[in-house]
């Protein structure tokens, strides 16, 4: 039978369903760098790319993207920190895409290296 | 903070959506177009705002359309299904069957979509094809599903006028508004005049607790999502076409199983929008085209509207069961007549101050036919030639 209180909690758990299905939408996709220049601004993505060149302080980088384009990146203080952010190194790096398509900048709070 | 973010755009979408819902006339299509004007391109959060607003409409719009606008009870046969349960002194219960169908529609069309995307895919290139054979075979079915010579004849007359009057303001003029004041004038305003021509005074509402039998909810609901998927597909049909699928297939529905079915209808039609939208591009209603204005939707953008399609439909079904109540004791305390009287002046002052002059001619025209259907006797689904006939025009070009 389906009661006021039946419908009531029907209508509960859907609300709750939908809170979990954005949370997931809204955790880092990891995200090759071509997808991540498509990417729009404000996304937070997580890629996987070469450094094509850093500067001394490690700040501002480049990422080499598959199709051999590149993608400018700036590396918190943190990040750049870890020494990993030399030309060649594989890493991998989390943060939010800032500016339009095709102009992407890569606001990166986390960067690791990648064996 | 970006869930936070999304969150916050959900809830304002729910707020506005239960505001447009209860307000009689003031419609989805219209806060969305206005908003829309504000929003930044890729805003995923303004399409948030969009679809939880439109789901939340469709579940508590069934409050003023069920309270208002009654007929008479001499013509009790007449009236929409909603009105018969109101003049049977059951109104909440009538509620509250429309959102166990909203409830049920939209978890059922959710359970329809992988079906329903593959069926998009492999058909839409010959579905476009004979997107005006089947607009027209809808038209000619709502004339001959009319009962009588005189019926048919008096239902072809108001779909002539009704496509006349859309065929006129939909490709002349530009304001874009137009379509706000036509709904309004055909499906608003109209049934409020008819009911206060006719001096209605509602008999005593019974509040006590409901229970309804799972199954026949289920299929109910079942039923108006199918209908709801097939329309979807097709531009300037929608929810009333989808009903009048149901009513044609399934023999004899009784009055409470059709307003579960109206329910189902009404959330499915809003869920399968955005999936065509996002499927092959097509904005078949107000509110796909501001989220297709504003935002490329892709796999990720989707989840998260699928996300808040379903905040949205929890949210709303609780608000409806909180509200409906309350307005059914509000509106026993004052007379019908002059709820009726203020909803249909806030429609035309609505109407005024959105669509300008050339707004209120077309509501007085719309209004007008809307009136001669009424009289008639005969279903006001035929004014929705004003949208078919343009749009076979436009694909027959």
């Amino acid at each position: 039978m389906l009661t006021d209180a039946v419908i009531s909690k029907t209508a509960a758990a859907l609300a709750i369903t939908g809170l979990l299905l954005l949370a997931f939408q809204q955790l880092p996709q990891k995200k090759t760098v071509s997808e991540a220049l498509k990417t729009e601004k404000g996304k937070q993505v997580e890629i996987l790319a070469k450094v094509s060149w850093a500067k001394e302080s490690g700040q501002s980088v480049f990422f080499e993207l598959d199709d051999g384009n590149k993608i400018m990146a700036s590396i918190s203080r943190n990040a750049a920190g870890k020494g990993i952010i030399k030309p060649n190194s594989v890493v991998s790096a989390k943060g939010i895409v800032s500016g339009g398509n095709g102009k992407s900048i890569l606001l990166a709070r986390e960067v690791n290296a990648v064996d | 903070m970006l869930l936070i973010e999304a969150l916050l755009a959900i809830m304002l979408g729910c707020f506005l959506g239960i505001f447009s819902g209860l307000a009689p006339g003031i419609h989805v299509n219209t806060i969305a177009m206005l908003t829309g004007a504000f929003a930044a391109k890729q805003d995923l959060n303004f399409a948030l705002m969009v679809v939880s607003m439109t789901m939340a409409h469709s579940f508590l719009d069934f409050i003023p359309s069920i309270l208002l606008g009654a007929p008479d009870a001499e013509n009790f046969l007449s009236a929409l299904p909603g009105h018969r349960m109101l003049l049977r002194g059951k109104a909440l219960k009538a509620i509250r069957l429309c959102v166990a169908g909203c409830i049920f529609g939209t978890i059922i069309s959710f359970a329809l979509l992988p079906f329903f995307s593959s069926f998009v895919i492999k058909t839409i290139s010959f579905l476009h094809g004979i997107i005006p054979a089947i607009l027209l075979a809808s038209l000619l079915m709502a004339v001959f599903s009319e009962k009588g010579l005189k019926k048919k004849f008096f239902a072809a007359v108001v779909v002539a006028l009704s496509g006349t009057i859309g065929l006129l303001s939909l490709q002349s003029f530009s304001s874009g508004n137009e379509l706000f004041a036509l709904v309004t004038g055909f499906f608003g305003t109209s049934t409020i005049i008819f009911s206060l021509k006719e001096k209605t005074a509602i008999r005593k509402q019974r509040t006590e607790k409901n229970g309804f039998r799972t199954f026949p909810i289920l299929k109910a609901s079942l039923l108006g999502a199918i209908a709801s998927a097939i329309v979807s597909l097709f531009p300037a049909i929608g929810p009333a076409q989808a009903a009048f699928i149901v009513k044609k297939f399934s023999a004899k529905i009784s009055t409470e199983k059709y307003l579960v079915v109206l329910g189902a209808i009404s959330t499915a039609s809003s869920v399968f929008s955005f999936f065509v939208l996002y499927l092959i591009g097509k904005a078949r209603t107000g509110t796909a085209v501001a989220v297709r204005n504003v935002l490329n939707l892709g796999e990720s953008e989707m989840l998260a509207i699928c996300a808040a399609m379903l905040i949205a439909a929890g949210l709303s079904a609780l608000a409806a069961n909180f509200v409906s109540k309350r307005a059914l004791n509000g509106l026993q305390k004052i007379k019908y007549w002059k709820v009726n009287l203020a909803a249909l002046a806030a429609m035309v002052l609505l109407v005024f101050f959105v669509c300008g002059a050339r707004g209120m001619l077309l509501l007085f025209a719309s209004t007008a036919t809307g009136l001669a259907a009424l009289g008639a006797g005969v279903k006001r689904t035929n004014c929705m030639a004003f949208l078919i006939l343009p749009t076979i025009s436009y694909y027959l070009k």
